[in-house]
Order: structure tokens, then C-alpha cells, then sequence
């Protein structure tokens, strides 16, 4: 049976090889599409729509992280940078939705551009330390220009276009954006500079030895990163329909690397899998205690100690051990 | 014979050590030049001067009769410049296929050609093809070294100390494929094996607290015992 489907894998090529390698993804696709047709709960939309946003903003933490080795202690600039600019544009000029995304994309790119040049030339712990400065005072921008942003109470009134309302086009909206982010995810990690990433994630130097312009490679994936991020909180923020200056805090960054780090760093599904985790896990744990984010200290330090590779690279492990158990097995008897 | 490679006076420092101190170094095309000397002469800061990771306070770097000293590393290897360095430092996580094509400046062209020579050089690399580089052999993982900066047309091929660590047969192995090489490519080795110069070096320096203190003839090298006992500290 094993060895039938094997053969069967070897023989498909293109389109339907394709099919058949993301066929759990598909099967879970078609489960997103039909969710909303059989429940009513508001609830459990919402919660998912929160799972496809912070599924992108995984991918885009693991495109710099598990894929190129950056490590950014203020990824939640993107994110919060998303949100207010967007939200402002949208309630304080009334700027159209669609004139906005290349306003906050234009904006993302002129950031990471600036700050990759002005960072990355050093040292990679500039990067780190520069996008948390940055973020952090633009988190206190947000929250002493009470005249624009609301301050620490925060900015309502943000709704998405009617197009996207009610709440279940809204969940079809942002499952859309999760499938665009993933096949390009997938497109380019797999493509001849995803190997160029993995290259200088694991020997920086050597890149360059071979004659690779490692500074560029590196700026390319915090413009994708952060484009990825700022679109994230933009649509975040108009799922929420609400501002506040925790989406620039370090816990917006934590969030997205506690996601990369439970998924699995620099896998295809880690990102997923990681938000399908800690989202839904955060809104459970806040409504029987307080002290959850203590709790999630804990599963976070069990998993960096007994699956240091997060949980997609451990349980395939394991698969593959149980695999070779039964073949073993199989061919004894 | 025309020189392809030349140094003229030039300084290096690492921090406030002074490193190389006033070098001047010609590689003629299509030979195989070896530097010696005992650790700490300055031997693979020669060749790290070259590609600019160490780059020059003082001094001429010309390649092709261009001044390369100014350049930054992924420029200077561009050139036409390959590199093996000492540790290696392959991507484990990547396949020797992955390994070769990542080397490869010409992306449309992992021609046949040079991956059958390459094959024919390390029939290891052929069964290892799509092995993760991590799983390879200390002697295999050399290969695959060479292998990567063989990959493309490069003018000259820099190698540090490619015995370091092998067994002796497999720097048999590793320098019947730098013999194999002189007709493809000009090669400047850095080497602390004087019988292993020997096998393959055309022309030798050696080098001695950052100076050079011997140019010539490896056969004449041989010969000199005073030499080697001064500045190799053997003698063969």
C-alpha cells in the first residue's frame, strides 16, 4: 500500500503533483470556505479571521527568522505602523480602502529600505535593537497624541468598506489574503532566493565568499517582511474596527515570535500551525485567568526545552520514526 | 608566462597586529603556486587579502592587470576568483546538488559538462548527490569544497589548506584533483605540507612573520635543507 503510493507520487508531475503535495492544506482550505455556511457564531469567525491575519504576520517574522537568520525585537512596528496609518487615513481623511493599501505598502517599503541600510551593514543585532527603539517610540507617539490616536483608550470607528460586511465576507476577505500570502510564501522560499536565504542564514560569510551581495538579499526579505506585517495590521485593525497602541508593543512582536517558534522555524506550515495555536490558546487562557501570558512563558519555555524545533519539524519526526517502525514491523512479518 | 595575479607591497593589519608587512606576490596563469610557511606567517591572510575580507591599508591587489583592492568580496569573486576555505563551511542543511547550484554565478548554465567533471574528480559526490552536506565524511565534505568553487569558470582557484585534516588518502585524492585542475584553471594554494606542495606546486613562497623570505622553485625548495629547517621547522 505504502509502496503504491509512492510510485504513485513519482509519477505525477505539475498541476496534480502540486495538488497532491498540499493536499492537507487543500482539504483545510475547503473546511475554511464551508465554515461559515454552518455556523452562525460571530464568535468563532472572529477568532479565525484573528488566525488568518496573524498566520501572514507569522510567515513574515519566519521569512526573516527561521528563513534568513534576522532577528527583529520590533516587528510590531509593521503591524502597528499598518493599523494607525491605515486607520488614520481611513477615519481622519477618508481615504478609499483601495487607495490606502498602496499608501501603507509604499510606506513599508520605504521604512524597511531605510532601516535595512542604515542596520543590517553593521552588525544583525542593530536591526534587532533598532526596529524595537523604533517601535517603541512610535508605541508612545501613539500613546501621548491623544488629539489624533485616542491615546491609551484607543481610536474606533474603523469599518471595512461595505464590500467587506458583513462579517462573513470579512472572514472570506482575510482567508483570501492568508492563501495569497501562503502561495507566494511557498513560490519563494522554494525558488533559487529562498536557497540564497537559507545560504546566508547558515553561514553569512560564505554566502558572500560565493559571490552574493548578502546585504540585498537580506533588505529584499524585510521589504517582503514587513510589507506582509503592515498589511496584517492594517487588516487587523479593521477587523477589530478599533486602534490602540498595543499593536506597536513588544508583546505584538512576541506574539509572532512565540507563532514562529511553536510552528517551527523556517517551515512551510510552522506559521499556521502557530497561530492556529497561540491564538486560540490566548483568548481561552485570558478568560480563566489574568496571569496567562505567565502561562504561556511556561509552554513557551517546555517547547523551546522538549521541541526546541517546534512542534511541525518534532511531530514529523516522530512520524517518520513511527513510519520506519512499521515498515520495520511489516517486513518481519 | 603571464601573470594573472600580483601583489605588490602590501600591508594587512587584524585589529593592531600587523599582519602581512610589505608581501609582494606574482601567480602566473595556468600554474599551480603554492605559499608555506609555519601557523601564524600570515598564509591565509594572504588569501584573505586577496578577496577583500581582509582588505589592505597599503598596497596593490591587481587580478587581470585590474586593481581589485578597493572592491567589496562579492565583487572580487565575480572576477573570476574561487575560493575553498579551510573549515570548509558548507550549508548542512542543503543537498550537494543544493550546495553546487547555490555556487553557481550563471544560473542557466549547471551545465553537463562541469558536473561530469566533477563527478569523474569525486565519484563520492555522484552518490551523495542529494544528500544534505551535514551527513557527509570530513574527506567528502573537502570535496564538495573544491567541488563548489570548480563549479564555475573562475580564472583562479584560492585554496587554503586542503590536507588539513584528511586522511593520507584522501589527500592523495584531493591532490590528484588539484593536479587535474592545472589545465582548467590557475590555482594559488596555501599549504603547511611541504610533500604535499611538492606533488602538485609549479612555483612556491614562503611566507615568515608576514614577509616573504623565499620565492622559486619548489624542486629547488627541496633541495634546501637550511630553508626548510629556518622556516618550515622540517625538512622533507
Amino acid at each position: 500500500m505504502a509502496m503504491n503510493q509512492v510510485n504513485l507520487e513519482e509519477k505525477m508531475t505539475g498541476i496534480p503533483a502540486a495538488l497532491w503535495r498540499y493536499k492537507y492544506g487543500l482539504i483545510l482550505l475547503v473546511l475554511f470556505l464551508i465554515y461559515p455556511l454552518v455556523t452562525p457564531s460571530i464568535y468563532h469567525l472572529s477568532l479565525l479571521i484573528e488566525v488568518f491575519i496573524f498566520t501572514v504576520f507569522a510567515i513574515s517574522y519566519n521569512l526573516m527568522l527561521g528563513y534568513t537568520g534576522i532577528i527583529s525585537l520590533g516587528h510590531a512596528l509593521f503591524f502597528g505602523m499598518g493599523g494607525y496609518v491605515g486607520g488614520l487615513l481611513m477615519v481622519e481623511a477618508d481615504y478609499p480602502f483601495l487607495l490606502i493599501i498602496p499608501i501603507i505598502v509604499l510606506i513599508a517599503i520605504a521604512l524597511s529600505v531605510i532601516i535595512g541600510f542604515l542596520t543590517l551593514r553593521v552588525r544583525a543585532i542593530f536591526f534587532a535593537m533598532v526596529t524595537m527603539a523604533i517601535a517603541t517610540f512610535f508605541w508612545i507617539v501613539a500613546q501621548r497624541w491623544t488629539d489624533m490616536t485616542g491615546g491609551d483608550d484607543g481610536m474606533g470607528g474603523i469599518i471595512p468598506p461595505d464590500l467587506l460586511l458583513p462579517r462573513e465576507n470579512y472572514y472570506y476577505f482575510t482567508l483570501i489574503f492568508m492563501v495569497l500570502a501562503y502561495l507566494f510564501f511557498i513560490r519563494f522560499v522554494n525558488s533559487p532566493t529562498g536557497r540564497i536565504l537559507e545560504a546566508i542564514r547558515e553561514n553569512e560569510e560564505r554566502t558572500r565568499h560565493l559571490g552574493y551581495n548578502v546585504l540585498n538579499f537580506k533588505i529584499i526579505v524585510i521589504v517582503i517582511a514587513g510589507i506582509m506585517a503592515t498589511l496584517s495590521g492594517f487588516f487587523y485593525t479593521l477587523s477589530m474596527r478599533f486602534l490602540h497602541p498595543s499593536y506597536l508593543d513588544v508583546d505584538t512582536t512576541l506574539d509572532a515570535l512565540l507563532m514562529t517558534v511553536i510552528g517551527g522555524m523556517g517551515t512551510i506550515t510552522g506559521p499556521f500551525i502557530g497561530a492556529v495555536v497561540v491564538k486560540p490558546l490566548e483568548h481561552v487562557m485570558s478568560t480563566y485567568t489574568e496571569h496567562w501570558l505567565l502561562i504561556f512563558g511556561i509552554i513557551y519555555v517546555l517547547i523551546v526545552l522538549f521541541l526546541p524545533k517546534g512542534l511541525v519539524p518534532s511531530l514529523k519526526d516522530q512520524a517518520d520514526r513511527l513510519r520506519l517502525l512499521g515498515r520495520k514491523l511489516l517486513s518481519k512479518n | 608566462m603571464k601573470n594573472l595575479l600580483e601583489l605588490e607591497n602590501v600591508h594587512t593589519y587584524i585589529g593592531q597586529y600587523h599582519i602581512l608587512q610589505g608581501i609582494s606576490m606574482e601567480v602566473p596563469e595556468g600554474a599551480v603556486t603554492v605559499i608555506l610557511g609555519r601557523n601564524g606567517a600570515g598564509k591565509t591572510t594572504t588569501l584573505e587579502t586577496i578577496l577583500g575580507i581582509k582588505p589592505p591599508s597599503k598596497g596593490t591587489v591587481r587580478f587581470k592587470g585590474e586593481d581589485i583592492h578597493k572592491l567589496s568580496l562579492h565583487n572580487i569573486v565575480k572576477k573570476g576568483i574561487g575560493y575553498v576555505p579551510e573549515d570548509k563551511r558548507l550549508f548542512g542543511t542543503l543537498t550537494v546538488e543544493e550546495n553546487l547550484r547555490l555556487a553557481e554565478r550563471n544560473k542557466q548554465d549547471f551545465h553537463r559538462e562541469r558536473r561530469e567533471l566533477i563527478w569523474d574528480l569525486f565519484p563520492d559526490l555522484k552518490r551523495a548527490w542529494k544528500r544534505p552536506a551535514s551527513t557527509l565524511s570530513g574527506g567528502q565534505q573537502q570535496m564538495l569544497s573544491i567541488a563548489r568553487a570548480m563549479i564555475n569558470d573562475n580564472s583562479i582557484m584560492l585554496i587554503d589548506e586542503p590536507s588539513m585534516g584528511l586522511a593520507p588518502k584522501l589527500v592523495q585524492e584531493v591532490m590528484s584533483a588539484v593536479e587535474q585542475m592545472k589545465g582548467l584553471t590557475t590555482v594559488l594554494m596555501v599549504e603547511q605540507n611541504l610533500k604535499v606542495a611538492e606533488s602538485v606546486a609549479d612555483r612556491c613562497y614562503i611566507l615568515d612573520n608576514g614577509m616573504i623570505v623565499y620565492s622559486g622553485d619548489i624542486k629547488e625548495l627541496v633541495k634546501d635543507e637550511e630553508l626548510q629547517n629556518n622556516y618550515l621547522g622540517v625538512t622533507v
